[in-house]
């Protein structure tokens, strides 16, 4: 149904990447501001990690994963901040790419639940 | 996933480094030093090809490291400098500003370059997923 392991799982991709979006958002904003330090956002890795080890039909186990933010590592400049106005805009290109896929699948899914309901395709 | 823009992250990144190197040399193509000290050494940046994956593409290049020019410079007659020595010589850094500025012009155009890869990836991934549309 519904709260199936893909649903789930994709539905925490959805929360990580719009997650991203804010904090690429925040960066950008604040590319100037002395002794901002870039933020970032993982959550692949808890997905990938969360679906190894789900059984089929459990969606529990990959629903409702939080993505984790952090602080760039990168080399700061003279103000004190290190955001890189092109890594953000690359980073915001892959992440929009990835959520169009993301939602393409999810697209993918709800059709074949409407099938499955309304026994139409 | 996106590996095409990944390749092309890397290399905008490390144009930005040349950039970000050059933007040194020319801000202190004019630095002067006492001729007991060294002259500020130009910067020049080394890059590699990055690790690629198992099919052989998509390692991108990264940032090998920075080589930095003569410490020697060239000495110049500046007797009214503060730093001038006894004979009136000051220590200027070597800085050749045609080549500079030449690279300059060959990072903006890679840093382009680069970008372009972007796009055009990123059309291609957006194309990939109106697939079965219709």
């Amino acid at each position: 149904m519904v709260t199936d392991i893909t649903s789930a799982a994709l539905h925490s991709a959805l929360r990580g990447l719009s997650t991203r979006r804010r904090v690429i958002a925040a960066n950008v904003a604040n590319v100037d501001t002395p002794g901002y330090l870039a933020g970032t956002v993982s959550f692949e890795d808890s997905i990938a990690d969360a679906l190894s080890s789900a059984r089929p039909g459990a969606g529990g186990a990959v629903s409702g994963i939080a993505p984790s933010t952090g602080v760039s590592t990168a080399a700061t400049r003279l103000n004190g901040n290190n955001v890189n106005i092109d890594d953000e805009v690359l980073a915001q290109t892959t992440n929009e790419l990835a959520y169009s896929t993301i939602l393409e699948a999810m697209n993918g899914k709800f059709r074949l639940l409407r099938t499955a309901i309304s026994g139409q395709a | 996933m996106f590996h095409a823009i990944t390749t092309a992250h890397s290399g905008v990144t490390t144009m930005r480094t040349w950039m970000d190197a050059i933007s040194d040399n020319i801000a202190n193509a004019n630095t002067v030093r006492s001729t007991d000290q060294s002259a500020y050494q130009a910067r020049y940046i080394t890059v590699e090809p990055g690790q690629a994956g198992p099919d052989g593409v998509g390692g991108g290049v990264r940032v090998a490291g920075v080589e930095f020019s003569d410490p020697e410079g060239r000495l110049a007659y500046q007797p009214d400098h503060p730093l001038a020595d006894e004979n009136g010589m000051v220590r200027l850094p070597d800085v050749d500003m045609g080549v500079e500025m030449t690279s300059l012009m060959m990072s903006q155009r890679g840093y382009q370059a680069n970008l372009a890869v972007v796009e055009r990836a990123r059309d291609a991934y957006l194309a990939a997923l109106q697939l079965g549309r219709g």
